[in-house]
């Protein structure tokens, strides 16, 4: 069992806020506690990477056994010349060399024709529906992941992050749950002399009343004063990440695994997918463009994690794949099916797991990639699984788990 | 061959980061906020209440109350007052923001100049930051405020990314051309005028749709966003029917301005919804199809939600919806009378302080709060530092006018704005904004502020009523005067920096947070 460390508003003044300031503060409204090191290694880092705008599943595990893809994607298809083989039937786009050690490795592992089963093909909703994880529903007004956290509440600080400027909709309802855009940055900007002044007069100012406002007035000067005490860590272990906000977020969520701070759950979202035109081929344009940072971004990340890969698992998921006809300007329109990557040190990698519908005309869901897998079953699994989840009716409501295999159970 | 954007506008598709340099605009589409989201915390902020009708309508129509607007409104009666606003040609405008406008040479700029502009590789920044630059200088100063909300609503229903390609100059034309002249005018006009403004042909792709192989990107977002709303009962083939009815609505490449191409255009019938055309009518027939979306009773409802949202509180009423989109649809969509409306219910009248400010609200709100404007120095030659460091600053805060990159435009309530994260950027902009941190954006004129008080409590309320317009809590107080480390009835400590100090406290108290 855990045991933690129940830290008061004065130990929290002592680790870096205000030193010596006698008067009683009122701005620590939670009491936060610190895990020690190590104390939750029951369950592994999920890190979900939010891939926005509809990314184009058949362009990056590539069925190119299929002839009706060629057929398709006559303009922007990956020729069998280009495609890394898998297994003869898919293949990796080119532009995820970075992660073909990893997959060969077997770290990495994919899902395909997965998906959300709502047919929406509406950026917002789906997006929408996805992160609450109820397709179709929008009656509970949290996400999956905040259902999921309030279960396995640890009550460390850095318990849940979105590196963001804003909190992820599957964050929503977890009042713990932190956004911050930049770990470095975040900071009171104020003269030397007077940052301690300033940062008391603003907390005795932003008491009262108890509201969300002054809950987030509390739990960022108790970030700050964290993040004061634990500087993340600089040392990259030789990755490099790509530039853009995947790489600058996985970096920073390596950091916090490295910082031990009892970092459960992390979002990171990477934007630019909706490629309704100019998609360009497979050595050049703007799907090779983002499947190289998003291949090299996720090799950084598990260089940098080293042996820690072993505890964290990263999935990656995307609101719906893109129509499988290309259409006349060189992109491709919202379509339903797409791929889920997961990384981590148990993932049953090396494989493309699911059931592959093929891609006839009688086998598309209005002209789109059907679903076979349900990405809850995907998420459900990795919960169950990675992190000792134990009612996934809870997480999921309504929706029945069907095992998927693409992770194995963690073992202590 | 496919028609790529190249091909129509012979420029780069360069990125965002190309053309203005030095920021970094924000790649991913961050989630929309819904409706039903749960704040963290537990229920919705709350912020300073009023029983005044002037002062209500001053924190809520425009781009922060100051004492003299309070007085203007006050002198005048708020529906006086409201019925100047609604017809802003009638406002003489602020002698001091034109001379300002008048240096920003790219304004005013033709498509072809425009163009030719854009296609010039250091000088191209220009562009964006001029038309940033001048979007903030009119929220401060403009007296048509109410406009210039109007101009902002617009701009975010009709949410173009400027960090696309040659949407960074097309913008500048849409800007002037499509949104300000009928931000207040009729929704119909300003519908089919921009579903022929270029940089939203480019944006959503119109611009390369062809009738046998259409690109569906504008059809859905203009039924999704635009008009109906996701719920206003269409489904995939009507999307398909619509981009198939706008195909052929393009861009002629050497003047970047609307033109029909009938060889893109899908002739033959369709249907819409409860609209259909034999299809015979060419580009008369999208017209057609635009007006009868613009008259849809699902649009009325959908635009009174967000402009109820906007101007009343982010949960407004049913009825309050109902109502405004029955004036909505009995005005042919002039958004004139339906404003009218809005904005004198009880339920407008009783929503003081609940509205949160969007980042943008809370800077532009202190710089008029302290009598000051966007320093625009050498902008004309694109390299002006302090408004680097506001477009920085800004863009910290997520909500850099035009760089939305989805096109749901910036979202408009609490729960999408108020976090750890957010809040910790919004104090720390207003600690640069005021000068208390290590690089000042703007002159203050701090002895404007504290008056004459000589006593540190006289001077705190003096500065209060200036900036806040409220009273501050009696712990409020004491922590400011805290910081200063005197008593009330002890001497202000006049410095220059404790008195900037005091200020950015002020602005960075929780009130300053809602309008």
């Amino acid at each position: 069992m855990a045991t933690t460390c129940t830290c008061d508003r004065r130990d929290l003044l002592r680790r870096g806020l205000a030193a010596g300031a006698g008067a009683s503060l009122p701005f620590l409204l939670p009491r936060v506690a610190f895990a020690a090191p190590g104390e939750e290694a029951g369950r592994d880092t999920l890190v979900c990477v939010f891939l926005r705008g509809g990314m184009d599943g058949l362009s990056a595990v590539v069925p190119h056994g299929d002839a009706a893809y060629h057929d398709a994607r006559a303009r922007t298809r990956v020729r069998d010349d280009e495609v890394l083989d898998i297994d003869g039937y898919f293949g990796l786009h080119p532009a995820l060399a970075p992660l073909q050690p990893l997959w060969d490795e077997g770290l990495v592992g994919a899902v395909h024709a997965a998906g959300s089963p709502d047919p929406t093909r509406s950026h917002f909703d789906a997006m929408d529906y996805m992160e609450r994880g109820t397709p179709g529903d929008t009656s509970r007004p949290d996400g999956w992941l905040a259902r999921h956290l309030l279960r396995s509440a640890g009550a460390t600080p850095f318990e849940a992050i979105g590196v963001a400027r804003s909190l992820p909709m599957s964050l929503r309802g977890y009042a713990p749950a932190l956004a911050i855009a930049s770990l470095e940055e975040f900071h009171l900007d104020a003269p030397d002399g007077d940052l301690d002044a300033v940062s008391e007069a603003l907390a005795a100012m932003y008491g009262e009343p108890d509201d969300a406002l002054s809950a987030e007035a509390a739990r960022t000067f108790a970030t700050v004063a964290e993040l004061a005490e634990r500087v993340p860590t600089t040392d990259r272990r030789g990755a490099e990440y790509p530039r853009g906000d995947l790489g600058d977020g996985l970096r920073q969520v390596a950091s916090l695994v490295h910082a031990d701070v009892g970092l459960q759950v992390a979002c990171v979202d990477m934007g630019g997918w909706d490629l309704h035109e100019s998609m360009g081929d497979a050595s050049d344009g703007r799907m090779a463009g983002l499947l190289t940072e998003l291949g090299s971004a996720l090799a950084a990340f598990a260089q940098d994690l080293g042996d820690r890969l072993g505890d964290v698992t990263l999935v990656t998921m995307s609101e719906f794949g893109r129509r499988v006809r290309e259409n006349g300007s060189g992109g491709t329109d919202h379509g339903h099916g797409n791929v889920m990557l997961l990384l981590g040190g148990g993932v049953r990698g090396g494989a493309v797991h699911g059931t592959w519908p093929g891609l006839s005309p009688d086998a598309l869901d209005r002209g789109d990639l059907a679903i076979t897998t349900d990405y809850r079953d995907v998420l459900g699994e990795v919960l169950a699984r990675r992190r000792a989840e134990d009612d996934l009716s809870e997480v999921f409501p309504g929706h029945t788990q069907t095992s998927v295999e693409v992770v194995s159970s963690r073992v202590e | 061959m496919a028609l790529t954007r190249r091909a129509l506008l012979g420029g780069a598709g360069a990125g965002a980061a190309a053309l203005l340099a030095y920021q970094r605009l924000p790649l991913a589409p961050a989630p929309a906020p819904s409706v039903a989201e749960r704040l963290p915390g537990g229920g919705q902020p709350t912020g300073p209440r009023t029983d005044d009708d002037a002062l209500h309508a001053a924190r809520r129509l425009s781009y922060g109350a100051t004492p003299s607007l309070h007085a203007e409104i006050a002198a005048l009666g708020v529906d006086a007052w409201l019925d100047r606003q609604l017809d802003p040609a009638s406002i003489e405008e602020d002698p001091q923001l034109l001379s300002m406008l008048d240096q920003l040479d790219t304004l005013d700029l033709s498509p072809t100049d425009l163009r030719e502009l854009f296609s010039d590789q250091e000088q191209r920044r220009r562009i964006p930051q001029q038309l940033i630059a001048a979007t903030v200088l009119r929220r401060i100063g403009s007296r048509r405020q109410l406009n210039e909300l109007m101009v902002e609503f617009w701009s975010d229903h009709f949410s173009v990314f400027l960090g696309d390609g040659p949407v960074v100059f097309l913008k500048t034309i849409e800007d002037r051309e499509v949104i300000r002249p009928r931000a207040l005018g009729r929704f119909d006009d300003l519908l089919v005028a921009d579903a022929q403004s270029p940089a939203m042909l480019v944006y959503l792709d119109n611009a390369l749709s062809k009738g046998d192989d259409p690109n569906e990107n504008y059809a859905r977002e203009l039924l999704e966003l635009h008009t109906v709303g996701v719920t206003g009962g269409y489904d995939e083939d009507d999307i398909a029917a619509v981009a198939r009815v706008l195909s052929g609505w393009s861009l002629d490449r050497a003047t970047a301005t609307f033109a029909f191409r009938p060889f893109l255009h899908a002739d033959g019938p369709q249907e819409v919804m409860d609209w259909s055309t034999d299809g015979r009518g060419g580009q008369q027939d999208g017209e057609d199809l635009l007006r009868h979306l613009a008259h849809h009773p699902a649009t009325a409802t959908h635009l009174a939600r967000k402009l109820a949202r906007r101007f009343v509180s982010d949960h407004p009423s049913d009825e309050l919806v109902a109502s405004t989109a029955e004036v909505f649809l009995a005005s042919d969509t002039a958004i004139a009378p339906t404003l009218r409306h809005l904005l004198t219910t009880d339920e407008f009248r009783e929503s003081s302080g609940v509205k949160f400010r969007r980042p943008m609200e809370l800077v532009t709100g202190a710089f008029r709060a302290l009598g000051t404007t966007l320093p625009i120095e050498d902008l004309g030659r694109g390299r002006s530092q302090a408004f680097r460091q506001f477009v920085q600053r800004v863009e910290a805060l997520g909500h850099l006018p035009f760089s939305w990159p989805a096109p749901n435009g910036f979202p408009d309530v609490a729960g999408a704005w108020l976090n750890t994260g957010a809040l910790l950027s919004r104090w720390n902009a207003v600690q640069a904004l005021v000068g208390a941190g290590r690089r000042p954006l703007g002159p203050v004129d701090v002895t404007d502020v504290f008056g004459d008080a000589r006593s540190a409590g006289a001077a705190i309320d003096a500065a209060v009523s200036q900036l806040l317009m409220t009273e501050l809590t009696s712990t409020e107080r004491d922590a400011v005067l805290a910081y200063l480390g005197v008593g009330a009835n002890d001497a202000f400590p006049a410095d220059d920096r404790t008195a900037r100090q005091t200020i950015a406290l002020l602005l960075n108290s929780r009130h300053f947070q809602f309008r």
